[in-house]
């Protein structure tokens, strides 16, 4: 039987073992794959975790030449491997590059580092509408802004052909001055056609719970409106604190919502996109006369 | 590795339904997941390598061959436990039933061998080793089907002389995900509850003290 040393301990390992578990013994391997760790980008300091999503990892991180505070957005290392999920990743930097709105997160660089690939955005400062919502519902007016200025950033994503495909609580935030953020782009789809081919993809298609029917159906072919149903969903649990019942006719608005409201969600929620509010900017025109009543 | 694999789609208690009404498939699974740590068991017990061989066949056939399976119920913990108690109950039994019959020669017992002599010298402990080292030796066997062999490289010490030091640890940290990654599809087919994954992976690192 040959020996040959574990490359980490030095413990003998049989030749059957190396074969089967590599260099290192099966101890050391196991030792290996249970260290916790972070990751090292050029520039960039890590501080902490922001937060664990499907595609990727979400750290603060501190630009050190500039002291500037960033989110540092890395693909989740077990899909590293995988060209699609790489091109899908770096898809959603392109795309926010092309986006510059007061309601949108702001991308400042992306790369690739030891075989991992990163997104550097603005570091907002605030709590996203999930956390808000664990306080309660939120008052009408404040609501129906919140909204409008969803709808003004999708308006402008929508307009640059850009399909956000994620709209729910997690992905808006809410800054320190009260204004509504949209992050996320990590699904969204292009119109254009050669960023369409990094974004269409079947790897993943968004959160079921605030889908629109022809996005649960299609999720490679839809247009802005399926992220206006979104927004109406959100705006709805914003309103009564809770997601909605989804029934054969669509989503059931309670009777506690305001008859002018309802009317609006009615128009936000139709399951046939034809019968929708039309676009992010006739919706967000509508909130607007809404709060003004 | 957008779809999964299709070794990881049935839960445990699947399986063990399966192997109950005579699958082949599921039969075999189950086989090769428990063989190792019944044999490490086994082997800690103080039998002999030859003896313990024919023991772990035995003992296999014996979980069918009675329809022990039929008592598995998950509300009483894990199967785990199930295969060690059941184990302990054969070999009370078959003290000197030594000529057992053979089923085949599937299992790799020199290899065994070669794990064994890592492992803890407590027969519970032993078949504990066995069971991680079979979700460790899933995984690595995925793990080289997906991952470069120049990012194995590094994990050996082989990292080339140009590349940094953040690069070889981001590279590191690839590898560690992807493996972290494989075992829990590995341990998730032996757990009922997907909240069980990672304990049982914790209690797999835990155990190497």
């Amino acid at each position: 039987m040959t020996e040959i040393a574990c490359t980490s301990c030095g413990a003998a390992l049989a030749e059957s073992q190396a074969r089967r578990f590599g260099a290192l013994c099966p101890d050391c391997m196991l030792r290996f794959a249970g260290e916790e760790g972070l990751p090292e980008f050029p520039g960039v300091e890590i501080v902490s975790t922001i937060g664990k999503g499907g595609m990727g990892v979400v750290y603060e991180a501190v630009q050190s030449r500039l002291g500037r505070r960033v989110a540092l957005k890395v693909l989740s290392p077990h899909l590293a491997f995988n060209a699609a999920f790489m091109r899908r990743f770096h898809a959603e930097a392109h795309l926010l590059a092309r986006l510059h709105h007061p309601n949108i997160v702001t991308v400042h660089d992306m790369g690739v580092h030891g075989g991992l690939p990163y997104i550097l955005l603005e570091r907002v400062e605030g709590k996203s509408l999930r956390v808000l919502l664990k306080q309660g519902p939120v008052a009408a007016p404040r609501a129906l802004e919140i909204a409008a200025m969803v709808c003004d950033a999708l308006d402008c994503a929508h307009g640059a052909g850009i399909v956000h495909r994620d709209i729910k609580p997690e992905n808006i935030l809410i800054d320190e001055r009260g204004q509504a953020r949209l992050v996320d782009f990590g699904l969204a789809l292009s119109a254009n056609l050669e960023e369409r081919k990094g974004t269409r993809s079947r790897l993943k298609v968004g959160t079921p719970l605030y889908m629109s029917p022809e996005q649960i159906r299609q999720p490679e072919d839809v247009d802005g409106r399926a992220d206006l149903f979104s927004v109406g969903l959100v705006l709805l649990e914003l309103l009564t604190g809770k997601l909605p019942r989804r029934t054969a006719r669509g989503p059931s608005i309670p009777r506690t919502v305001p008859a002018r409201v309802a009317a609006f969600l009615k128009k936000m929620l139709a399951a046939d996109p034809r019968k929708r509010v039309a676009s992010a900017k006739d919706a967000r025109t509508l909130l607007q006369t809404l709060r003004a009543k | 590795m957008g779809g999964k694999d299709s070794r990881f789609q049935s839960t445990l208690w699947e399986v063990v339904l399966q192997a109950k009404n005579g699958e082949t498939q599921a039969v075999e699974q189950l086989a090769r997941d428990y063989w190792k740590p019944v044999y490490f068991f086994i082997r800690r017990k103080g039998q002999p390598v030859e003896s313990a061989k024919d023991l772990t066949q035995s003992f296999l056939g014996h979980l069918l061959e009675k329809d022990l399976l039929s008592r598995v119920d998950p509300e009483k913990g894990k199967f785990r436990s199930f295969i060690m108690a059941t184990l302990g109950n054969f070999l009370n039994n078959e003290r000197r039933t030594s000529q057992a019959q053979k089923r085949g020669g599937a299992f790799n017992f020199v290899e065994a061998e070669d794990d064994l002599r890592s492992a803890d010298s407590t027969p519970e402990k032993a078949f504990f080793k066995g069971w991680a080292l079979t979700i460790l030796e899933q995984a690595m066997t995925r793990l080289r089907e997906t991952v470069p062999p120049e990012d194995l490289a590094i994990l050996e010490g082989k990292a080339p002389p140009e590349m940094t030091p953040s690069e070889k640890k981001n590279r590191l940290f690839r590898v560690r995900g992807r493996l972290q990654h494989l075992l829990r599809e590995s341990v998730r087919t032996a757990v009922d509850r997907e909240g069980d994954v990672d304990s049982e992976l914790r209690e797999i690192f835990a155990s190497l003290g």
